[in-house]
């Protein structure tokens, strides 16, 4: 087993030894999906101890051991999840603001069922062009079994092109781009976010060759994973 | 990591419902021949038989309104664990809690809906739980909630029974969860959960692998690709459990993996064999339409591997399409505990059939 068990907490383990029938063991269940949107990025983390690192998952979380997570503990530990999870956005690393955490019974964590839910999200103004987005989840790497993937963006301006993972799943990288058709209308209210080439962009829109547009879109951004 | 090794499974001696669920392959279904329309009308009836056998207090609780909240109310955990959807218990009623008249009349129920082949499908993982309870009930803690086997497999009506009207058919326990929606002559089976713990065991003096076709036609498909469609198919990253789980719903991931369009017409009807254990299960006139649907759009569905190619091993696929989604994922790096789910991203509940 790779994550420390303190004396106690193998003593409640062995209270409970049914509970390593059914399902996870040894291993910590870390599942994310990144969600890209135009103006955020959320990431939903599902967290499932497994039977034997319950406990101290549990008393990491439970600091002042009254049995029960407060709100206080559950926020803790979720900005504790989040400081060790690193994303950087076009090589810039931006700040994710946890949105809410859940967190089940210390009987379901003990039982292999109980999973703890993380939703956190960092704004952006996401301009047209080409991007990447890293990923890593550091958190209790001694015992975490990791899972991230990258959701199909709900709107069709963004493209995902590439997803690139460590053999553990602990990292991706996504490529992905944002067309600039919506965009280029959408901007034209607030033109400083465009400098330079967004006039010329206009202009080829104005000719109707949108897909002129995209290909320079393309080449001024060229994606790292191509 | 450890994978926990099970001891002798307990001598399987008194089982209250063997009856009823062993005689399952034998109920009647309406699938082979009997038209869509054909299938939701004895589904229609064989509800209201079942309804018709509750008191007026078990009545209230199978009848459920059919609604967002209701009806993505399921799971893959046991009896005990608050489920992905925050609720504590499953919609309807559970076996344990009825007559052997009206466990035959539910049973009788979720018969009418599927196939022959689907219903001895779910009937075997309901007997593989029951196995995990006799195995685990003598070591479990008093004061442990956490329960398996058939008492804890739960029947729910979502809405009224109609030949022309939405509603939906539950019925799921730990490893099992089928929502059928029915609208009008359509029966739709996504989101489906099928798993099982242990996958190999002994039922009736009768080796059961409940869902050892779904692996071995894998392991066959994965085998019969080329090098190069090979190298496509295996994703260079552990996969140690699945993604589009329950409390997922309407979230639908890049897809990756070979392209079938690179197939041939061999490997083609393989990958179909292989789709055809989940689209199965239900009745086999809405099993026919589903899969002439996936077949239109076969050349843009992804076939994705992570694991070892030699059948035994313990390997996680995914079969991604416009249309469908099923997701294979043994468990903790074993070949034990199995976990499968069965989506469709556009038509999960039925969606492009109700109006909202």
């Amino acid at each position: 087993m790779k994550c420390r068990l303190r004396l106690g907490s193998i003593a409640i383990l062995l209270m409970f030894p049914g509970a390593a029938l059914a399902h996870r063991l040894d291993e910590y269940l870390q599942a994310t999906r990144l969600s890209l949107a135009l103006d955020r990025l959320v990431l939903k983390i599902d967290l499932t101890p497994g039977v034997e690192v319950a406990p101290v998952i549990f008393a990491r979380i439970n600091t002042n051991r009254d049995g029960r997570i407060s709100a206080a503990e559950g926020r803790a530990y979720a900005n504790q999840v989040l400081n060790e999870i690193v994303i950087e956005m076009d090589g810039r690393k931006p700040h994710l603001d946890l949105v809410r955490s859940e967190f089940p019974t210390f009987e379901e964590m003990r039982a292999g069922v109980g999973t703890i839910r993380i939703e956190a999200r960092t704004t952006w103004t996401l301009a047209p062009g080409t991007h990447w987005l890293l990923f890593r989840n550091n958190h209790r790497h001694d015992c975490g079994v990791y899972l991230v993937n990258a959701l199909v963006p709900v709107s069709p301006e963004i493209e995902i092109t590439a997803q690139q993972r460590d053999p553990l799943q602990r990292e991706i990288r996504v490529g992905f781009r944002r067309s600039g058709f919506c965009a280029v209308f959408r901007a034209s209210a607030d033109r400083h976010f465009f400098p330079g080439p967004f006039q010329f962009r206009m202009t080829v829109i104005r000719r109707g060759v949108v897909s002129s547009t995209t290909a320079l879109i393309r080449n001024r951004s060229p994606s790292p994973l191509a | 990591m450890k994978i926990h090794q099970y001891g002798p499974l307990v001598v399987l001696l008194s089982f209250p419902l063997t009856a009823s669920l062993s005689q399952g392959a034998a109920a009647p279904a309406p699938g082979r021949g009997a038209s869509v329309e054909e299938a939701t009308l004895k589904a229609v009836s064989a509800a209201k038989t079942f309804l018709a056998t509750l008191d007026d207090r078990l009545r209230s609780k199978v009848s459920l309104p059919l609604n967002a909240k209701t009806r993505a109310n399921w799971s893959n955990l046991p009896t005990g664990a608050t489920f992905q959807s925050g609720a504590t218990e499953r919609n309807g009623v559970k076996l344990g809690d009825l007559t052997p008249v009206q466990q035959e009349a539910a049973l009788a129920l979720v018969a009418a809906t599927l196939s022959p082949g689907g219903y001895q499908k779910v009937i075997n993982i309901v007997n593989a739980d029951e196995t995990l309870e006799r195995t685990s009930a003598p070591t479990r803690a008093a004061s442990s909630r956490t329960r398996f086997g058939r008492a804890e497999f739960y029947v729910a009506i979502l809405g009224a029974p109609s030949a022309t009207q939405a509603w939906m058919i539950q019925f799921g326990g730990h490893h099992l969860a089928l929502n059928i929606t029915v609208v009008g002559g359509q029966n739709v089976l996504t989101p489906s959960h099928t798993g099982t713990q242990p996958s190999n065991f002994t039922f009736d003096g009768k080796s059961v692998r409940p869902l050892g076709s779904e692996n071995d036609k894998a392991f066959a498909l994965i085998n019969a690709l080329d090098a190069t469609q090979r190298k496509q198919a295996t994703l260079d990253y552990q996969v140690r459990d699945v993604v589009a789980g329950p409390g997922h719903d309407g979230e639908v991931i890049q897809p990756e993996g070979v392209r079938v369009s690179a197939f041939n017409p061999a490997q083609r009807a393989m990958l179909l064999d292989l789709i055809k254990e989940w689209v199965g299960i239900v009745n086999d006139s809405a099993a026919a339409a589903k899969m002439a649907e996936i077949q239109t759009k076969l050349a843009d569905t992804y076939f994705a591997w992570s694991g070892p190619t030699t059948n035994g091993s313990s390997a996680y696929f995914r079969i991604h399409g416009p249309t469908v989604m099923i997701e294979y994922a043994p468990q903790r790096g074993g070949t034990d505990h199995i976990h499968t789910f069965y989506r469709d991203p556009g038509n999960d509940y039925g969606a492009k059939l109700i109006k909202p």
